[in-house]
C-alpha cells in the first residue's frame, strides 16, 4: 500500500459514521507496518527534533497499552464478551503502531524525555499497586455502566490519536505514509467505540458515566507523569491556528455523545497542558 | 535456548481453519464425548482474556518481553475459541459472545475478585512473581498442547485432526516462551524456586477448573486422559515440570488426576 492510499483512506478526524462490523474488524486486522524502503526514506531525512518529540511521546503511549488493558479488564468490562473481543484485535494492532514507532525513533538521535518528578513517581506507584485492589472491588460495585465510561475515554483518547496523526503528516510530509496507516486502522476504532456508545447510553447510569468519564479525562499518555515532555510535544504540533479545526470537529463528535459535558474536552485538556502546564518547551511551533 | 521474542511476534497469526474439510461432519459427525470436550477447551480458550486480566496486575505486565508475548498469547488463543466454536456450530451448538458473557457473569464475585488476589500476591513477591507467573502457564500450556493432541489421536476426523494440529504448535510455541522465561528466573532466584513450588503443590489445578463444573473438569480429564496413552502424556508433562530448577519430583499434574479417580 503506498503512502497515498493511505491517507485517502480517511484523513477526517472524525470518519464517516458507518455501522461497526466486528467479524471483519476480527478477520481482517490492520497492523501499523512500514515497507523498509518507508524506514530508509524516513531515516535519511533526518526529522526534525519537534517530530521526533511527538513520535517519542506516541511510542511512549503505545507501548503502555498493557496498562490501559489492566485497569479495563479488572472492571466488569471484562464480562462483555463483544469487548474483550474487540481489545484482543486492538491491543494487537496498537501493539505493531508502536513497534513501528519504536523502529522509526531508533534510526534518529535519542529524544531526552525529562525523568517523572518525584510527586509522579509516587502516583505512579501507588496507582500501580492500589489500583488493581481498589477498581476491582469499586467498578464491580458500581456495575455495568462503568464500561460506557472507558468506551468514551478510548474515543476521545482516538480522537486525539487522529488529530496527532494528521498534524503529523501536516508538519512534516514525510511521514505522510505513517500518518496514513494511524488513520486507516484508528478510523475501525472510532466506529467500535461509537456504535457500542450509541447503544449503551440509552442506560441512565451510562450517561451519567460517559459524562464524569469525558470531564476527567486525559490526553492520552498524561497520567504517565511524563506531562512536561507531553506538553512540548504537543505546543510543537498542535499549537498552531490549524490545529483547532481538527480539535474542534474531535470535540464536536464527544459533544454530541449522550451525556457529555458542555466544554470541549480536548481543547480544554490541550489548554490545560500546553497553555497552563509546565512545558519548558524549546521546540519551535510550526 | 533462548527464545525470539521478536520472531515470535513477527510469526505470530490467528489460526487458520478456512481450507479444511469439514463438511463430512453431516454425515459423520462428532460423538458425544468429544463435543462435551471440544466446547471446555472452546470456552476455555476464550476465557483467555481473563487469564491474561489476572496477569495485568503482577509486575509482569512490566517485562517488555513478557507484554509483548502476552499480547500475541492472548489473541491467538482468542482464535483457537474462534476455531473451536465453529466446529461446535456445525454440530448445532452455538458458543458466541452472548453466551460467553452470560458465563462470566455467572462465574460471580470469586472470578471477579481474582485480580486483586493476583495483585496482592504480586505486590509481595515483586519481580519473583514473575517466574510464578511462568511456570504456571508452562505447566498449562503442555497441558493444553498434549490435551489437543490427544484429542486428534482420538478423533480420525482429518479435519479436525489438522485444526488441533495447527492448534498444538502454536500451544507449543507458548510453552517454549513460558518454559524458556521460567528456567531462567527460576534459576536466579531461590524465593521464586521455593513459592513457585509452593503454589504449584497446594494450587494448580487442571486448565479451566476454575471456570467449569466438576463434573465437566472430570469429564474432560477422563476422556482424554484416562487409559496408558493418557497417562503417559501426563506423566510426560510432570516429567518437563521437574526438569525446571527448583520443581524437582513434582507430580501436580498426575496428582491431579488421581484426586479426580482418572487412572492409568
Amino acid at each position: 500500500m503506498i503512502a497515498g492510499d493511505r491517507m485517502t483512506a480517511g484523513t477526517a478526524v472524525v470518519p464517516p459514521a458507518e455501522d461497526f462490523d466486528l467479524r471483519e474488524f476480527l478477520d481482517e486486522p490492520r497492523p501499523v507496518h512500514l515497507a523498509d524502503d518507508e524506514h530508509a526514506d524516513l531515516q535519511a531525512r533526518h526529522l526534525p527534533p519537534g517530530v521526533l518529540a511527538v513520535l517519542e511521546h506516541m511510542r511512549r503511549t503505545e507501548h503502555s497499552l498493557l496498562d490501559w488493558m489492566r485497569d479495563v479488564l479488572i472492571t466488569p468490562t471484562q464480562v462483555e464478551a463483544d469487548v474483550t473481543a474487540f481489545l484482543t484485535t486492538w491491543a494487537y494492532e496498537k501493539y505493531w503502531l508502536g513497534q513501528t514507532l519504536q523502529r522509526l525513533l531508533l534510526a534518529h538521535p535519542a529524544v531526552p524525555v525529562p525523568p517523572p518528578g518525584r510527586w509522579a513517581r509516587i502516583s505512579d506507584e501507588l496507582h500501580e499497586r492500589m489500583w488493581p485492589v481498589v477498581g476491582t472491588i469499586g467498578t464491580n460495585l458500581a456495575g455495568p455502566a462503568v464500561t460506557a465510561g472507558h468506551l468514551a475515554r478510548a474515543l476521545a483518547d482516538t480522537l486525539a490519536q487522529r488529530v496527532t496523526a494528521i498534524r503529523l503528516a501536516q508538519v512534516s510530509p514525510a511521514l505522510e505514509g505513517l500518518s496514513g496507516s494511524i488513520l486507516h486502522t484508528t478510523e475501525r476504532h472510532v466506529a467500535f467505540f461509537q456504535s457500542q456508545l450509541r447503544a449503551r447510553s440509552r442506560h441512565r447510569s451510562a450517561r451519567v458515566v460517559i459524562g464524569q468519564s469525558l470531564r476527567w479525562w486525559r490526553w492520552p499518555g498524561a497520567r504517565r507523569g511524563d506531562e512536561r515532555h507531553l506538553g512540548a510535544a504537543l505546543r510543537y504540533l498542535l499549537g498552531h491556528p490549524r490545529t483547532r479545526d481538527l480539535v474542534a470537529r474531535a470535540d464536536a463528535a464527544l459533544g454530541a455523545l449522550p451525556g457529555a459535558p458542555a466544554r470541549a474536552v480536548l481543547r480544554t485538556e490541550f489548554a490545560r497542558i500546553v497553555v497552563h502546564g509546565t512545558t519548558g518547551s524549546q521546540l519551535r511551533v510550526q | 535456548m533462548a527464545f525470539d521474542i521478536d520472531r515470535f511476534t513477527r510469526t505470530s497469526e490467528r489460526v487458520q481453519w478456512a481450507d479444511l474439510d469439514f463438511t463430512t461432519f453431516a454425515d459423520n459427525p462428532l460423538g458425544e464425548e468429544s463435543l462435551r470436550t471440544l466446547r471446555y477447551m472452546c470456552e476455555v480458550e476464550y476465557h483467555t482474556v481473563c487469564y491474561l486480566r489476572d496477569q495485568l496486575v503482577t509486575p509482569s505486565r512490566r517485562s517488555a518481553d513478557v507484554g509483548a508475548f502476552m499480547t500475541m498469547w492472548n489473541r491467538e488463543e482468542f482464535w483457537h475459541g474462534e476455531a473451536l466454536a465453529h466446529v461446535l456450530g456445525l454440530h448445532g451448538i452455538t458458543v458466541d459472545y452472548d453466551y460467553l458473557k452470560a458465563k462470566r457473569i455467572k462465574l460471580g464475585w470469586w472470578e471477579r475478585l481474582a485480580p486483586l488476589r493476583q495483585s496482592v500476591a504480586g505486590n509481595l513477591l515483586g519481580q519473583d512473581f514473575i517466574a510464578v507467573h511462568m511456570i504456571w502457564g508452562a505447566v498449562n500450556e503442555w497441558s493444553a498442547a498434549a490435551a489437543y493432541r490427544r484429542l486428534g489421536a482420538m478423533e480420525p476426523h482429518p479435519g479436525l485432526t489438522e485444526l488441533l494440529r495447527r492448534i498444538a504448535a502454536q500451544e507449543s510455541r507458548h510453552v517454549a516462551f513460558y518454559a524458556t522465561q521460567a528456567r531462567s528466573r527460576l534459576s536466579g532466584s531461590k524465593k521464586a524456586r521455593a513459592f513457585a513450588r509452593l503454589a504449584l503443590q497446594r494450587a494448580w489445578d487442571p486448565v479451566g477448573s476454575t471456570i467449569m463444573d466438576d463434573d465437566e473438569v472430570r469429564h474432560v480429564m477422563a476422556h482424554l486422559f484416562g487409559g496408558p496413552d493418557g497417562r503417559k502424556e501426563i506423566e510426560a508433562i510432570d516429567r518437563h515440570l521437574s526438569r525446571l530448577p527448583g520443581m524437582e519430583g513434582l507430580t501436580i499434574v498426575a496428582d491431579a488426576m488421581d484426586e479426580r479417580g482418572i487412572t492409568a
